[in-house]
């Protein structure tokens, strides 16, 4: 399906990796980066509307990817979810302040982060289509 | 009248009796003006007009008028047979009624007693100069000073009084005497004492108390330089001080000088002065008062070593809380971190056994037995990842509290090592990972507790295949080496762990070994709760006697060395020979 929305899913963990795709593959187009510099190689060639993105990452983490992908103008409209372990009150600031549109701890609940999903992009979609 | 002025030539001995009358006696002679400081005016006076008298016939009564003090003739008695104007002046009388009193009248105390004490004197050849009060008319008085002579103007013999008002002269004698003892109780009364110095700093004068202090008697000190007791290296600089001030004529302020006394003791005595001048105004010396400060310069000094010693203290007390603060604040730390990490490492797994059961719950009608299967070994493997964190928690408390127990045996490390990495074979084929491990030439026996060596072993292992990308190599490499007790070098076998991985920045290669603490860098990858390594330093250095360090490969990469001392063969074959 050509009009599928492009998600990206950015996780050093092979299985949390693939619990998201799992869950996600049926309904978006899925592309999974396994470090934060693989994740910014792919960045302008997937174009995706949604990065679920993990935090702890040897290399560049989560939150530096976070403030790549933000301060950037060209993925001014790119939404940024963070889903990572790291639950402590700090971590979750630390994660808005890098720029991210929501935050999912883990374990999380599959409905709940499905029906996220959804929301996002489509509110991301109505701010496009008002552009 | 007529009288003999012969007689007024007739010499003296050269004596004087001084008396005063007090309270109506005529007191024992006493000398309240030494002999030789009598102004000899009168007398000398009284000679040079009676020769003149006698030279020119002239009268009495003119030669009276010419001298400067009360002059009054009497007879033998007393009576006033003639006086001068200056008499009346001072006794408010005028020559008739003068003519009229005895000489006693006129003087306080005075009476025929006193004046034929007087007559005696006399005629015993002794001038005779009285001091004392002579009584106006109107009941006023004023110190006298009267010198009594024997005349003969007449074959009867007369006597004439020459009274001179000594008030302003004993206002000058009194208020010196007052001058003097005000001085004399100061000086007595402090304990303080005064000085005098000349230009070259030469005493010219000091009170007694300097006694007291310095040990030496003023006729000592008189004619010696002040600084001459100072202390040896303190008296050029005193004298630099003082010199200074002779040259500004400036006011001694509190010079100190540390002087010995005569019995060696040493004294901080306290100078302070004024420059003196002589009429010239030109300076000659200086004078001031000395005080012996040696008791309040002790304390002085030792309040100023207390202060520093208090100081001291409190800056050590000051570093030592707040070092004290830093260890607690980074133990909080240390803590917190660790509390972080162990809620990140036990959601990860949990979410993979509640994720995948998940998934078997939500699919099981839609997934056939091989999917199924899959979510059975996920859930197992995130169980089992658990576990190994709860193992890894249990050690930890183990080593923390000493009471790991070591089942130590002689073995080949190189095997050891060996079986450790074939057990991540799945781990290396997945991640297509190339590992080096050639088996060395030498022994490698050394006496280990296997299961504990095969766990540090994995656990460096698993770090340097968590490092490592995928289609990278690991070597592992054993060489001989040395591990340093005492001064004597113990042969022993070192294994390397060589990743590919990005490396440990310099300064935090040794904090990786610490329990709860990782490398910023590498937070996930080195085992998550960042307890592995403190394992492994643990069991290798606490457990075997052995070394284990980091070092970044200049290559790219850390170089994770395990060095445990080797079994030597050829002590044991030396001890079985004996």
């Amino acid at each position: 399906m050509p009009d599928m929305h492009r998600i990206m899913i950015v996780d050093d963990d092979p299985k949390n990796a693939k619990i998201l795709r799992m869950l996600l593959e049926e309904d978006y187009e899925l592309a999974v980066a396994h470090t934060g510099e693989e994740a910014l190689e792919l960045l302008p060639k997937f174009k995706p509307e949604l990065v679920l993105l993990d935090i702890m990452m040897p290399g560049i983490d989560g939150y530096e990817v976070c403030r790549k992908i933000k301060t950037n103008d060209r993925y001014s409209s790119t939404k940024v979810l963070i889903v990572s372990s790291r639950a402590m009150g700090y971590e979750l600031e630390q994660g808005y302040e890098a720029g991210a549109d929501n935050y999912f701890c883990k374990p999380f609940d599959h409905q709940a982060i499905v029906a996220t999903v959804a929301s996002m992009l489509d509110s991301g979609a109505d701010t496009g289509g008002a552009e | 009248m007529k009288y003999k002025s012969d007689e007024l030539a007739k010499g003296y001995k050269d004596e004087t009796m001084f008396l005063k009358i007090d309270r109506g006696q005529l007191l024992e002679p006493t000398p309240i003006i030494q002999p030789d400081q009598v102004p000899k005016k009168p007398a000398v006076a009284a000679t040079v007009v009676a020769k003149k008298v006698k030279s020119t016939g002239m009268l009495h009564s003119e030669f009276l008028e010419g001298v400067y003090d009360a002059a009054i003739l009497t007879d033998r008695t007393g009576k006033v047979l003639d006086c001068n104007t200056r008499a009346s002046e001072f006794f408010l009388l005028d020559h008739d009624h003068m003519c009229r009193l005895k000489v006693t009248g006129l003087l306080a105390g005075a009476d025929d007693t006193v004046l034929r004490a007087i007559v005696t004197n006399l005629d015993n050849d002794r001038r005779t100069v009285i001091e004392a009060d002579c009584i106006r008319s109107d009941g006023t008085s004023f110190p006298g000073e009267i010198t009594v002579n024997l005349v003969h103007l007449t074959e009867h013999g007369e006597l004439s009084f020459f009274i001179r008002n000594v008030t302003r002269r004993r206002e000058i004698v009194n208020a010196l005497r007052e001058s003097e003892q005000r001085f004399r109780d100061i000086a007595e009364s402090t304990s303080d004492w005064i000085w005098e110095i000349n230009k070259e700093g030469v005493y010219t004068f000091c009170t007694e108390k300097a006694t007291e202090v310095l040990g030496y008697p003023v006729q000592e000190l008189l004619g010696k330089s002040l600084f001459e007791s100072a202390m040896a290296d303190h008296r050029k600089e005193a004298w630099e001080i003082f010199n200074g001030y002779v040259e500004r004529h400036q006011d001694l302020g509190q010079l100190e000088v540390w002087m010995f006394s005569v019995d060696g003791t040493l004294h901080c005595v306290s100078f302070s002065g004024c420059p003196v001048f002589n009429d010239a105004k030109k300076c000659i010396g200086y004078r001031g008062i000395a005080s012996d400060v040696t008791d309040r310069k002790k304390k002085e000094e030792e309040l100023d070593r207390y202060r520093h010693r208090l100081e001291e203290l409190v800056r050590e007390r000051t570093a030592e809380l707040v070092g004290a603060k830093e260890e607690a604040e980074a133990a909080n730390r240390a803590k917190s971190d660790f509390l972080a990490n162990m809620s990140h490492e036990l959601r990860t797994p949990m979410h993979g056994i509640l994720s995948f059961a998940n998934f078997g719950i939500t699919r099981i009608d839609r997934s056939d037995k091989g999917e199924l299967l899959d979510f059975f070994q996920e859930i197992k493997d995130s169980g089992e990842r658990l576990l190994h964190l709860l193992d890894d928690l249990l050690d930890l408390a183990k080593l923390e509290a000493g009471k790991m127990t070591y089942e130590k045996i002689d073995l080949e490390l190189f095997a050891v090592v060996d079986s450790a990495v074939s057990q991540f074979q799945s781990l290396i084929t997945e991640k297509n990972l190339n590992i080096t491990l050639d088996k060395p030439d030498f022994s490698t026996v050394c006496e280990i507790d296997q299961n504990r060596i095969i766990q540090v072993m994995s656990n460096l292992m698993s770090n340097a295949i968590k490092f490592t990308p995928e289609g990278k190599t690991i070597q592992i490499r054993c060489r001989q080496g040395s591990i340093k007790r005492g001064s004597l070098p113990q042969p022993s076998i070192e294994v390397s762990f060589y990743d590919e991985g990005v490396g440990v920045p310099e300064d935090e290669l040794n904090q990786i070994f610490n329990k709860f603490t990782q490398s910023g860098k590498t937070h996930t990858a080195v085992g998550g709760t960042g307890l592995g390594l403190a394992i492994c330093r643990e069991i290798i250095v606490t457990g075997h006697g052995g070394l284990i360090w980091a070092e970044n490969n200049p290559d790219g990469g850390v170089v994770l060395t395990t060095s445990l001392p080797l079994k030597s063969t050829v002590k044991i074959k030396a001890a079985n020979t004996l």
